[in-house]
């Protein structure tokens, strides 16, 4: 009785958390990541959100190149749908101010893609070693709503007012990623996590400030723009005429631009039903030093009234001319955007998982996931509530639901079937965003291929918290 | 369906949940097909973009001063800034040479000589004869001296004589650089009955004195020397000697004496005011204007002028300049001790002495003069000089003190539009153009353009009604009437799409623009050199594109 009492005292908190979870998410909820791997508990890859979970294998070896081959792009601003209209004729055309129309004040997209080259893992006594060689296609884009309506509508829709282009940013990076991860059977309750990815950096574009206004006054129309800006990039030109030029082969293979990242978790496992589990991924930074260039003012302050007439006074046809050519590319120059070649840090995305299971049969587990990661000192939360279904033993099946990038209909769905030593595991947060991809803010793709060995012939393959 | 799925599925993995899950897989990769049909990339077409653009265009400080110094008018300032428009104009008289000239002189004089008589042969004797001859002129003209530019002076002679001998001229009264006209010309008897020599001297930079002391006047005295060797033929004396003297081409340096009463013109001149040229209607009232005649003349001689016709025109209208100075106006003369130098006469004609007021107040368009001179017109004979360059000038300055009001003056201008065909205005939806003036001139100006074919029948207009472009200065009193605080003016001139198409169709575009001093061109303002207005200029367009 006093156990019931407890449970339930324990399932309203529960459910007092879940209701305030979707209520901030409701107003908030904007990343994407991955969301549906996480219930997919018989996969080694959910390890990739966790490293304190740990696989029930004796070991496991990824396909090679297919182990874990990911795809996903999230947008809280415009769908696909959103930015075209269908003409007459039945093509699209670009519909502006439906964009603009469909903007808030601050709106992302972020595009991920992670190619698993290599996965392995083993277990040995209380420990699980896993590592993995990935190829990592990482793009985080923060923009204004101001920024699209200036270029989309021009600055004479917001006459006397300011556009804020600040909260643009832009993350774009591509990086290979070696991973060794331990998972650790502290006691029956707690399981503790680490992973340390050493990481190649080969493109890069990192938008460390890039803060600015422009303010057009009534009547005269004069132009301010006050703008901070620093835009580190490191991009190899794929040419063959100077010696900084590089090939493909030597810009996939070749280690420069060093950095490194980790991974930490941990798992609770309250009782038989309960168990949570809280991770921080990619906190971490690489370090660019070749190919560089950036761009950058600090504090620059431009207002622009016109050309000063009596500029011309005197002046033949020709003199005008170069006058004004002088006149255009000093506007080209109103930014005092300096070049200069110095190597930067690009710090990784960092996320942080938070998850609540309830087992509610050996077969069926119900589990809520929250995922927020930081860009441009932006949180952006998402939400997932899943389902997973052991239907036999060797196919299961994974249902879902998420809140993600302002979108609220994100239905996923994971299948797992294993026939070990082969596994094969599909899964996506948002079926429809598979379907109809220009009509969701919110679609991924995460499938792969392992070889599993669990331990006593497989007779149990789901990851135990 | 169930039945169908049992038949197709295996049995061990593919169970009846995987079989729903297969049917929503078919389902899905139909309904991705169609979204592909309806949104696929290759249907992509582009799009419009019309953005509302705005940003300031140019400004300008337009300050007066500068306006003077790029102008190509005429402006005077005064000391405390005041300025005025100045309109000037000259006329020419002919040069002296053409007016009082030295005509041609023929002295034709038969001499007689005699050998002494016992001469040996190859002995030598001469004798002096002097000649007194009279200088004709064509006016009665009085010539005490005269500095020879240029002229021929020749020498025919023909002697009987049997012998070699020579005959000498010598003019005392003629010098060049102190030295004496001397011209001798030798006989050499070769047979027969007479013997002739001849030569042409050039003459130039000689100084001639005439003797006007006697009764006759222009009197040359000239020496004529003969003499002769004896040869062996025999005496004949008395000989002939016939001597054909003439002076001719004769261009004049400086000629001395009186020389009476000559008339010449002063050709018709026209003093252009542009001021007034591009008025259509309204007028601007010169509070204080004034006309200079200024006679210049380096005749060293009385004379006057009489104008034949003085007036003010605008649009063929004539208005004479009447004035208690008129019709003639004595002409001041330079004294010998300014010989090569001109004396200046100013007549100036005011309100007080004239009309002048009422003929700039009817705007014209030009002055126009022509005249005559008359030299010597009182017959008082005083001693005069001419160069061969003395002339007459008549300058007509017309002086515009920018003191005054104007009432609706209006002015319009035409220029060509869209004549090469290259202006593309078809992706501007609208266009507004915002004017702002911070005026410091004592003016309020309206403006008006006019869309208009080729034949000028107006399309379109831009304003409905006339758009107030500046705004007057506060003006402060009397007597400086200065503008003490500048006005503000906004001016929003919107184009909507009518209007743009009638500026595409357009070939002319006539401006009009209608200026009043301050109130209403009720009160007298001034113009002064440190007066400017600031003008600038700023756009805000619909613009479309399809791209």
């Amino acid at each position: 009785m006093k156990m019931t009492k407890k449970k339930n005292h324990i399932e309203q908190r529960v459910a007092l958390a879940l209701f305030v979870l979707f209520t901030v998410f409701t107003f908030k909820a904007e990343a994407q990541y991955d969301m549906m791997i996480y219930s997919l508990k018989t996969v080694p890859q959910t390890t990739l959100t966790n490293p304190a979970l740990m696989p029930n294998y004796k070991y496991h070896v990824g396909f090679p190149f297919l182990s874990s081959q990911y795809t996903g792009f999230g947008t809280s601003g415009v769908r696909y749908s959103d930015v075209f209209y269908t003409r007459a004729d039945d093509s699209l055309a670009v519909d502006i101010p439906g964009i603009v129309s469909k903007l808030k004040e601050k709106n992302n997209f972020n595009y991920r893609e992670v190619n698993q080259i290599l996965n392995f893992g083993m277990k040995w006594k209380d420990w699980y070693f896993s590592g993995s060689v990935s190829e990592i296609v990482d793009i985080n884009m923060m923009y204004s709503k101001d920024l699209i309506q200036l270029v989309g509508e021009g600055n004479g829709s917001k006459i006397g007012e300011t556009f804020d282009l600040g909260s643009t940013a832009l993350k774009a990076q591509h990086y290979r990623e070696y991973a060794l991860g331990a998972a650790y059977d502290y006691d029956d309750t707690w399981n503790f996590g680490l992973r340390a990815k050493f990481l190649f950096g080969k493109a890069a574009i990192d938008t460390k400030d890039l803060s600015g206004t422009l303010t057009t006054t009534e009547d005269y129309y004069y132009i301010t723009t006050e703008s901070n800006i620093t835009i580190n990039t490191s991009l190899p030109q794929f040419k063959k005429d100077t010696t900084e030029d590089v090939t493909i082969g030597e810009y996939l293979f070749t280690g420069w631009n060093f950095g490194m990242g980790f991974d930490a978790g941990a798992t609770y496992k309250m009782d038989d039903q309960w168990s949570f589990s809280a991770s921080v991924l990619d906190l971490g930074w690489i370090s660019y030093n070749r190919w560089l260039k950036t761009y950058s003012n600090e504090n620059v302050i431009w207002t622009y009234k016109g050309i000063d007439a009596m500029e011309f006074d005197g002046l033949d046809d020709q003199q005008s001319e170069d006058r004004l050519n002088e006149i255009k590319d000093s506007l080209v120059e109103m930014f005092q955007l300096e070049e200069t070649e110095k190597s930067f840090n690009v710090m990784l995305t960092a996320k942080i998982f938070l998850g609540a299971n309830y087992k509610l049969s050996e077969k069926e587990d119900l589990g809520v996931l929250v995922r927020t990661e930081i860009f441009n000192n932006v949180w952006r939360p998402s939400l997932t509530l899943s389902y997973f279904r052991q239907l036999n033993k060797n196919f299961g099946v994974s249902g879902s639901y998420t809140m993600a990038n302002r979108s609220y209909a994100n239905f996923g769905l994971g299948i797992v079937v294993n026939a070990a030593p082969l596994q094969i595991y599909i899964a996506t947060d948002n079926v429809i965003g598979l379907i109809v991809p220009d009509q969701v803010h919110y679609a991924n793709l995460h499938f792969g291929i392992n070889f599993i060995f669990p331990e006593g012939g497989g007779s149990k393959t789901m990851i135990d918290l | 369906m169930k039945k169908h799925l049992h038949l197709s599925m295996k049995p061990q993995l593919i169970n009846r949940p995987l079989a729903v899950l297969l049917v929503l897989l078919s389902f899905s990769v139909m309904l991705n097909s169609c979204y592909k049909e309806r949104m696929g990339i290759d249907k992509i077409a582009g799009g419009t973009w019309s953005p509302d653009l705005a940003a300031p265009i140019a400004y300008g400080d337009l300050t007066m001063a500068r306006m003077i110094r790029d102008s190509e008018k005429t402006w005077k300032e005064y000391p405390d800034g005041l300025l005025s428009l100045i309109y000037e104009e000259k006329g020419i008289s002919d040069f002296a040479d053409k007016i009082i000239t030295i005509s041609d002189q023929k002295i034709d004089t038969t001499i007689n000589f005699a050998l002494t008589p016992g001469m040996n042969v190859g002995d030598s004797t001469f004798k002096y004869f002097v000649l007194h001859t009279e200088f004709k002129s064509n006016n009665n003209e009085r010539l005490d001296s005269v500095l020879i530019k240029s002229g021929t002076l020749s020498l025919e002679v023909t002697t009987d004589m049997n012998h070699n001998g020579y005959l000498e001229i010598t003019i005392p009264s003629m010098t060049r650089y102190g030295v004496t006209f001397r011209q001798r010309l030798n006989f050499i008897y070769s047979g027969g009955a007479t013997t002739t020599v001849s030569v042409n001297v050039p003459i130039f930079d000689y100084y001639l004195t005439l003797d006007n002391s006697g009764s006759n006047n222009n009197v040359l005295k000239q020496y004529v020397k003969v003499s002769a060797t004896k040869s062996s033929n025999p005496d004949n004396s008395p000989y002939s000697f016939s001597l054909k003297q003439e002076i001719k081409d004769i261009k004049y340096l400086l000629a001395m004496g009186y020389f009476g009463m000559h008339t010449f013109n002063i050709d018709e001149t026209k003093v252009p005011v542009d001021l007034f040229d591009n008025q259509t209607a309204g007028s601007i009232y010169i509070q204080d204007p004034h006309l200079y005649v200024t006679l210049r003349n380096s005749y060293g001689l009385p004379s006057n002028l009489t104008f034949d016709q003085f007036y003010a025109e605008r649009n063929g209208v004539k208005k004479n300049i009447t004035s208690s100075l008129l019709p003639t106006l004595p002409v001041n003369f330079p004294p010998f001790s300014n010989i090569g130098g001109s004396d200046t006469t100013i007549y100036h004609f005011h309100s007080g002495n004239s009309n002048i007021v009422d003929i700039i107040d009817m705007n014209p368009t030009q002055l126009v003069f022509e005249g005559n001179v008359k030299t010597n017109p009182n017959a008082l004979i005083v001693p005069n000089f001419v160069l061969d360059t003395s002339h007459i000038q008549v300058d007509i300055l017309l002086e515009l003190p920018m003191y005054g009001r104007a009432m609706n003056f209006e002015l319009r201008d035409t220029s060509d539009i869209n004549g090469d065909n290259e202006t593309n205005i078809d992706q501007l939806k609208s266009l507004q153009l915002n004017v702002n003036t911070v005026n410091g001139f004592p003016v309020d100006v309206m403006l008006q353009l006019y869309l208009a074919d080729t034949n000028n029948v107006i399309i379109d207009s831009i304003f409905h009604d006339k758009g107030r472009l500046l705004k007057s200065g506060i003006v402060g009193p009397a007597p400086a009437y200065k503008v003490t605080s500048k006005t503000h003016n906004l001016i929003k001139i919107p184009l909507n799409s009518d209007q743009l198409e009638s500026y595409k169709k357009a070939r002319r575009l006539i401006m009009a623009t209608h200026a009043s001093s301050y109130e209403n061109g009720s009160k007298v303002v001034k113009i002064y050199s440190d007066y400017s207005v600031f003008i600038e200029v700023a756009a805000k367009a619909k613009y479309e594109t399809d791209f």
